[in-house]
């Protein structure tokens, strides 16, 4: 008895005990608090209200209409009042447009001249008895898209949206032309996911182009398009598409309740979409996909995601995403499977290359040097005599210059980008070495682990796994290769408590449905690929259609 | 103010965490490597204990002609005491993870315990179980001085007991935790000898006999004495015999697959151990003529050849074995041991005077499967 109670007391024994205990509990309160601060900036946003703006309807009058517009716009000099009279009934009206944003040419040829030429064979009683707007719109204007607006915020909102308003004096109403003037470019290849094999065409920043291309590479008449409005103030458009009779609707719900939820001023990029509708913001991973490939969008809604875009941005979202499927490319299922197997696996191994590389060299370097075979031991020893720094602040100098010389490149012009990139390597390939400062191997480590981190086929990844390629290296530097341990086991509880629109990250690595892993570290061959994923419980299982 | 003890409370709770670390970080170049041990008989005290290290040189500095090793040598009464001693001398801690050999002096191997010898690395938790342990007729400081500028002796060792399957004339090397566990049993076993060859070059020559009981070294065997053992054993895959014809002619037989059994009967006090050596192998060379391997009279003749210099070699060192050395190395206790299990546990004590005194009989068949790419001389 005496023996356990001195036992007790020792203060080894009582200190741990207590540390035993204190830090998870501490840890567990910690997180508990910052998920509770989460919820409380959620709740903040989602019921805003929104206030009703005092609408006022177009008077028959042209002159108070007029003068309302002018009142709200008026101090811009882009916008164009253009006062005619109607050739048929004589009566003044306005056109009001937005200059430069506005098709002129097909305004003056479809608008303005039909309008103001003289009547020729106008039945003149049929005007007087039918209502003015429709029999312009009838039989005047030759236009095919066009509508009416009773409101004068309204009207006010389509001017802005590029589209010239005409208000006629004694009517209640005014025609809209849908004449913006398209400002686009041609379909090019994506930069950022260009491939050897596939479709050489990337979504553009027209959100209309960008659908019409969709329907292009479908026929079915399920693919469902869905538009809304997102930003408060600058209105862009948003489209929802997925396949109807295949997506899970759960899912689509999720997804148009997270989108309802986007309370912001302006979005200007999809990436502002994906921050706010994502699952976990403290995650290092991207849980949303983003493309600039249509044929990637057109497989990721027949597997039964949903795919979102966004007008202003070639940037496409998919959800919901899996960790595997950040290491797909489309040209994995364009090319033969045996080799595209080989392709995948050698991500995979890329990617844990990218991660633990450097911390494993730290490790093994200083604290587990027994386990480098002897000759690479000594070759290692006498590389790094004569090195000032130890091998973990080496790793970190390295692996910030490297970082760097990426972000110059990528930022600077790019023939002058291509000169950072040869100066760096001369630099860091050189003159470090000769001068001592870091060792030869280290620069092999470091280039290998550099040129791993750029297999990931999605940029996002790529630089998560960056971030993590140092914790891991901070891990290694405190606890070696137990640290490292410490640190995988980490990232494996993490990813699996990670999901991604209620679909756990790292499908289908955990065991949902045996069909799913022929699409896993290997690409089975395209025959045997009968099912779509289970993961995300479509509607319509089945690939082909007996 | 709540807000801040919590965020001081968990910045506290992590540097907990990271400060426990690090503890044993320590890079690669600020060790000293040991790459062998040598442990030698000294005059005035009882050990003389070398270390072979690397020279660490600097990859941009290399080609200044430096040694690519260094010796330390001290002595001193006990081995860590001598180990302790290297802290006012070297750099850089000891560091014995990458020990490749260690070597043992005959003379020293003679007058101590080798677990004696051996007790500091046996105990020490930080050493490995498999540097391969020689003996020498020479100095363990001699072996590890002989120099050549392109390869630390010790690697040297080390890579020459690699050659063991492709000759008869050496037997397996002995690693640490091979040799724990004879010493731990009390059996007997041999001990390959590296000793210093022609032009000054190191050679792997012989072996040591160790007494299992003593744990000493008794006697030396050597390299025909080794062939007659690795025939016994029947371990070896590889390896030749050469023999005469009766012309006089000499041709070499490769084994290509060996195996021996060995039955033990007892009847009353004596032992007798039947061994059937077995073997199938080519014929290398041969400078008979004609020598037609196509006739299988020749082959027949050939393999009884190769049966008798066999026969020669097992019973003439069975013979110095059992009458010279008294000591079973090839493991025929083993054997006997597991056919009369309690038999043994009374007499295992004084297994090697049974041993002394059995009986063996021995039955080599030959076999030659083929005559390599040709068969006659014309």
């Amino acid at each position: 008895m005496d023996s356990v109670l001195a036992f007790i007391l020792r203060q080894e024994v009582y200190f741990g005990t207590f540390m035993l205990i204190a830090i998870p509990v501490t840890l567990n309160i910690s997180f508990k608090k910052l998920i509770e601060l989460r919820k409380q900036a959620n709740n903040s946003r989602s019921p805003l209200t929104k206030k009703k703006a005092k609408t006022q309807d177009v008077s028959s009058l042209l002159e108070p209409n007029i003068a309302f517009i002018k009142s709200r716009l008026g101090i811009n000099t882009d916008i164009v009042f253009r006062n005619f009279n109607l050739a048929i009934l004589n009566r003044k009206c306005t056109l009001v447009y937005i200059d430069g944003f506005v098709n002129k040419l097909a305004m003056r040829q479809f608008v303005v001249e039909p309008l103001m030429s003289k009547p020729c064979n106008h039945d003149q009683q049929m005007i007087k008895t039918s209502d003015v707007i429709a029999y312009l719109i009838d039989n005047v204007i030759p236009i095919i898209d066009m509508n009416t607006a009773t409101s004068l915020d309204d009207s006010i909102y389509n001017i802005l949206s590029g589209c010239p308003v005409l208000f006629v004096d004694g009517e209640a109403k005014c025609i809209i032309f849908k004449l913006k003037k398209e400002e686009t470019r041609s379909i090019d290849e994506p930069v950022t996911e260009a491939l050897v094999r596939g479709p050489r065409m990337g979504f553009l920043e027209n959100l209309r182009d960008n659908t019409a291309l969709l329907r292009s590479l479908s026929g079915d008449p399920n693919l469902t398009i869905v538009e809304q409005e997102v930003g408060e103030r600058t209105k862009r458009k948003l489209a929802i598409v997925y396949i109807s009779d295949i997506v899970n609707p759960d899912l689509l719900g999720e997804v148009k309740e997270r989108i309802a939820t986007i309370q912001l001023d302006n979005v200007p990029e999809s990436g502002y979409i994906e921050q706010i509708i994502e699952d976990d913001y403290l995650s290092l991973f991207p849980q949303i996909q983003s493309t600039e490939r249509p044929d990637r969008v057109m497989g990721g809604i027949l597997e039964g995601r949903v795919a979102i875009l966004l007008d202003g941005t070639p940037f496409a979202l998919i959800v919901p995403v899996t960790f595997s499927m950040m290491l797909q490319t489309p040209e994995d299922y364009y090319e033969r499977w045996i080799s595209m197997s080989l392709i995948r696996l050698l991500r995979y191994a890329a990617i844990f290359i990218t991660v633990f590389l450097p911390s494993f060299y730290i490790a093994l370097v200083s604290f587990h040097q027994g386990l480098i075979p002897t000759d690479l031991a000594l070759a290692i020893a006498n590389s790094r005599v004569g090195v000032p720094f130890p091998s973990f602040i080496e790793a970190l100098i390295m692996e910030a210059a490297i970082e760097m010389l990426r972000e110059a490149g990528l930022r600077l012009p790019k023939p002058i980008g291509q000169t950072v990139g040869l100066v760096g390597a001369i630099i860091i390939g050189e003159a470090a070495v000769q001068a001592g400062l870091v060792s030869p191997i280290m620069i092999i480590v470091v280039a290998v682990t550099a040129i791993s981190s750029f297999v990931t086929p999605q940029y996002g990844l790529g630089i998560g796994l960056r971030v993590l390629r140092i914790l891991a290296m901070f891990c290694s530097a405190t606890l070696g290769l137990y640290g490292i341990t410490l640190f995988f086991l980490m990232l494996l509880i993490h990813g699996s408590k990670l999901k991604s629109f209620g679909v756990p990250y790292i499908t289908p690595g955990t065991i949902y449905s045996k069909d799913d892993l022929k699409d896993f570290v290997f690409r089975f061959p395209l025959f045997t690929m009968n099912t779509r994923p289970k993961e995300f419980y479509p509607k319509n299982n089945k690939r082909k259609p007996k | 103010m709540k807000r801040k003890q919590f965020y001081i409370v968990v910045m506290s709770l992590f540097f907990l965490c990271v400060l426990s670390g690090c503890w044993d970080n320590k890079d690669i170049e600020e060790l000293t490597l040991v790459l062998g041990m040598g442990f030698d008989s000294s005059d005035q005290q009882k050990i003389k204990l070398i270390y072979q290290i690397p020279t660490i040189i600097s990859s941009t500095e290399s080609g200044s002609g430096q040694s690519i090793y260094q010796n330390y040598i001290s002595e001193g009464e006990a081995v860590h005491e001598i180990i302790r001693d290297g802290a006012t001398k070297l750099p850089n801690p000891i560091y014995t993870h990458h020990l490749k050999v260690i070597i043992i002096d005959q003379e020293l191997a003679e007058n101590y315990k080798l677990s004696f010898i051996l007790d500091q690395i046996f105990r020490d938790n930080v050493s490995r179980l498999s540097p391969k342990i020689f003996l020498t007729d020479k100095k363990a400081e001699e072996i590890l001085n002989v120099s050549d500028d392109s390869e630390i002796p010790s690697v040297y060792i080390d890579s020459i007991s690699d050659n063991e399957q492709s000759t008869m004339k050496l037997i397996s090397s002995m690693s640490l935790i091979d040799l724990s566990a004879d010493l731990m049993s009390s059996q007997s076993f041999l001990m390959p000898n590296v000793t210093i060859g022609e032009n000054n070059s190191l050679q792997l020559k012989g072996a040591g006999v160790i007494n299992g009981k003593e744990q000493k070294l008794i006697g030396s065997l050597n390299e025909q004495d080794l062939q007659g053992i690795n025939w016994i054993k029947g371990e070896k895959q590889g390896g030749t015999i050469k023999i005469h014809h009766k012309s006089g002619q000499v041709a070499i037989y490769e084994v290509k697959h060996l195996s021996s059994k060995i039955a033990p009967t007892l009847h009353k006090d004596t032992v007798t151990f039947d061994v059937k050596i077995t073997a199938d192998g080519w014929i290398s060379e041969d400078w008979e003529f004609p020598g037609d391997a196509f006739d299988e009279k020749y082959i027949e003749e050939f393999e009884d050849l190769v049966e008798e210099e066999v026969l020669k070699y097992a019973e003439e060192t069975t013979d110095k074995l059992q009458h010279e050395l008294k000591t079973d190395v090839i493991g025929l206790g083993n054997q006997f041991r597991m056919k009369y299990p309690k038999k043994w546990e009374k007499i295992k004590k004084d297994w090697n005077a049974y041993f002394a005194t059995s009986t063996i009989n021995y039955d080599v068949e030959i076999n030659v499967t083929n005559m390599g790419s040709a068969g006659s001389k014309k």
